[in-house]
């Protein structure tokens, strides 16, 4: 579904991803693991558009999307959370998951104001499928209050419940349990899996190994931007060179 | 369901306003002049919130928009011999075009940048308005415009041109408010309030950034067209940076990102010019104690301020509702 090819990014003399090789099967739940300032986010970035890599290609459905700007590559199919929560702080809960309608409505201005027929059933569509989205991901109390008034778990439950709303083939999520408590991020594993189970592909970033090891199918370890494993989580949980990469990690959290 | 019931209440709000209104002003001529103020006012700093106060694209070059609406009309109807009404709105159009040039450079900046080529635009607007004289006849001014007039009745009388604008004033206010309500209005707020995130949920913010100044520019560029056909006359003025910076402090005092913010500074911001007539080189000064207000005592508005009663009643009610329980 997502597949890498030497992907590089530098910026100025630091190498942030250097020639990673990965492949994220369809329908699966990818992990990619490693140590602060490894080269996650970054390479989230890469997939997401928000930065072209300096060389490499980035393959999505056999396609190259690689330098794609960020608001086309989710109207491709794939939508992300963000590390350091991106909501639209002055929209309600329902508007922010909305907003994530966007690629999936066409409503112009015009229509807009005229209120054809047509746009106003497609509003009433879009708010009764991000009303469905809220329940799922258990926000259905707090539909009108404005983003930023949310505890931070629940902040996290809508950047996902905000890229559900595009239909996404592939679904970036970026630590997305940073800050939660224990139950929450039970619930949280529970939640990816029935995202999962409904087809859409996850790649996760996450720092906590026992939610990773739990919930992923296969992981990817990066380490100083390279890949320094693959594989399922029992085998990562032995490999030496993660475990070192690990242990020998003096920036921890 | 809900919001129609509130769309219906804001229109007998708005019916009862005017019938108290009309009364008063049938009386004094004086009265219906300033209401008509007032109302090209609300237009004009409408067009600058759907910019501003819903997209975060800071403009302080909004009189040139004002300006291009004003030259665009009554030259249409003094020289092409057009009717009025429907100068006004080819000036509306005439002034959206300007508004999407602009938008071209202005979408890829931020901040200072920004604002110094929305004070470069108003600047070159002014002058360009100033020298050309065959085209707008310089300092003098135009004179001899025309009323307004549909089927045959024409505004001629500041009483019927208070009706026609206000008439105006609400096509436009529920038109900013089936915007707002939208898709289009939900991808303004979004790059108002993160642009990278907007970007991220699918949103073309070039795009709609090119959209905004259009539609900004568009009602700001009706409001210059009605000044000009009230007045019958325009010079340049009218068209200075002061007057960019006066929308910019209705709006800011009113309250930005509201149906009711760009009313109630304008309707303030009016009366208080029109009350300090005799003070006239004072006005910048009067526009700076505005803003300083708002910088330390109302960082929303008027608006701000009826939000917060608002939202403190609803608390009171839900503290009550606990305590009952
Ligand atoms: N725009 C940028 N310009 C310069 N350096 C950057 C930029 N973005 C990321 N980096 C650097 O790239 C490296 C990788 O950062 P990244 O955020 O991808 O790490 P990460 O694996 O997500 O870490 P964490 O677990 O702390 O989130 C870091 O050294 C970071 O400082
Ligand atoms: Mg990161």
């Amino acid at each position: 579904m997502l597949k890498l090819e030497k992907v590089t990014i530098r910026f100025g003399g630091l190498t942030a991803v250097n020639e990673v090789d990965m492949e994220v099967p369809k329908g699966s739940i990818f992990g990619l693991i490693g140590p602060n300032g490894a080269g996650k986010t970054t390479l989230f970035n890469i997939i997401s558009g928000v930065y072209a890599p300096t060389s490499g290609r980035v393959l999505f459905e056999e396609k190259e999307i690689q330098g794609i700007p960020p608001y086309k590559v989710n109207k491709l199919g794939i939508a992300r959370t963000y590390q350091n929560i991106n909501l639209f702080k002055q929209m309600t809960v329902l508007e922010n998951v909305m907003v994530g309608c966007h690629t999936k409505t066409g409503a112009g201005l015009m229509s807009s104001i005229l209120r054809t027929r047509r746009q106003r059933a497609e509003e009433k569509s879009v708010r009764e499928k991000c009303l469905d989205i809220l329940h799922f991901m258990q926000l259905d109390s707090k539909i009108d209050f404005k983003s930023r008034n949310l505890s931070y778990g629940e902040q996290r439950r809508l950047e996902i419940a905000r890229a559900l709303a595009s239909e996404p083939k592939l679904l970036l999520l970026d630590e997305p349990a940073a800050g939660m408590n224990g139950r929450e991020k039970e619930e949280l594993s529970e939640t990816i899996r029935r995202i999962n189970e409904k087809g859409v592909t996850v790649l996760l970033v996450e720092h906590d190994m026992k939610l990773v090891m739990n919930v992923t199918h296969i992981i990817c370890v990066l380490n100083y931007g390279k890949k320094i494993a693959f594989g399922e989580p029992a085998d990562i949980q032995q490999n030496q060179e993660v475990i070192a990469a690990y242990l020998g990690d003096t920036r921890n959290d | 369901m809900l919001n129609r019931l509130k769309e219906k209440k804001g229109l007998l709000i708005a019916l009862a306003i005017i019938t108290v209104v009309c009364g008063l002003m049938l009386k004094e001529r004086y009265l219906a002049l300033v209401l008509c103020f007032v109302c090209i006012n609300i237009i004009a700093v409408t067009g600058l919130d759907i910019l501003f106060g819903y997209t975060g694209q800071v403009s302080f070059g909004h009189a040139g928009y004002y300006a291009i609406g004003s030259y665009t009309s009554a030259l249409l109807t003094l020289r092409l011999n057009l009717p009025p009404a429907l100068a006004v709105i080819i000036a509306g159009f005439v002034s959206m075009l300007f508004g999407v040039i602009i938008a071209f450079p202005a979408a890829k900046l931020v901040k200072h940048f920004l604002s110094l080529l929305t004070i470069a635009f108003g600047q070159m607007v002014y002058i360009f308005i100033a020298v050309t004289v065959p085209l707008t006849n310089g300092t003098s001014g135009i004179v001899g415009i025309p009323h307004i007039s549909i089927f045959g009745y024409t505004f001629s009388t500041n009483q019927s041109n208070f009706f026609l604008l206000l008439g105006v004033v609400i096509l436009v206010f529920i038109a900013k408010k089936r915007i707002v309500d939208s898709r289009v209005g939900r991808a303004f707020i979004a790059i108002r309030e993160n642009p990278h995130a907007a970007n991220g949920m699918g949103i073309n913010v070039r795009y709609y950034k090119i959209l905004a100044f259009a539609v900004s520019a568009f009602l700001t560029g009706i409001a210059g067209a009605l000044y000009a056909h009230l007045m019958g006359f325009i010079s340049p003025d009218t068209f200075t940076a002061s007057q960019s910076t006066l929308f910019m402090t209705m709006l800011l005092f009113g309250g930005i990102g509201s149906l009711v913010g760009p009313a109630i500074g304008s309707a303030i911001l009016v009366a208080t010019t029109e009350l300090m007539q005799s003070f006239v080189s004072y006005q910048m000064l009067i526009y700076a104690i505005f803003i300083l207000i708002v910088l330390f005592y109302l960082p929303n508005g008027v608006v701000g301020i009826i939000e917060s009663l608002k939202e403190s009643s609803r608390k009171q009610h839900t503290d009550k509702a606990v305590n009952n329980a």
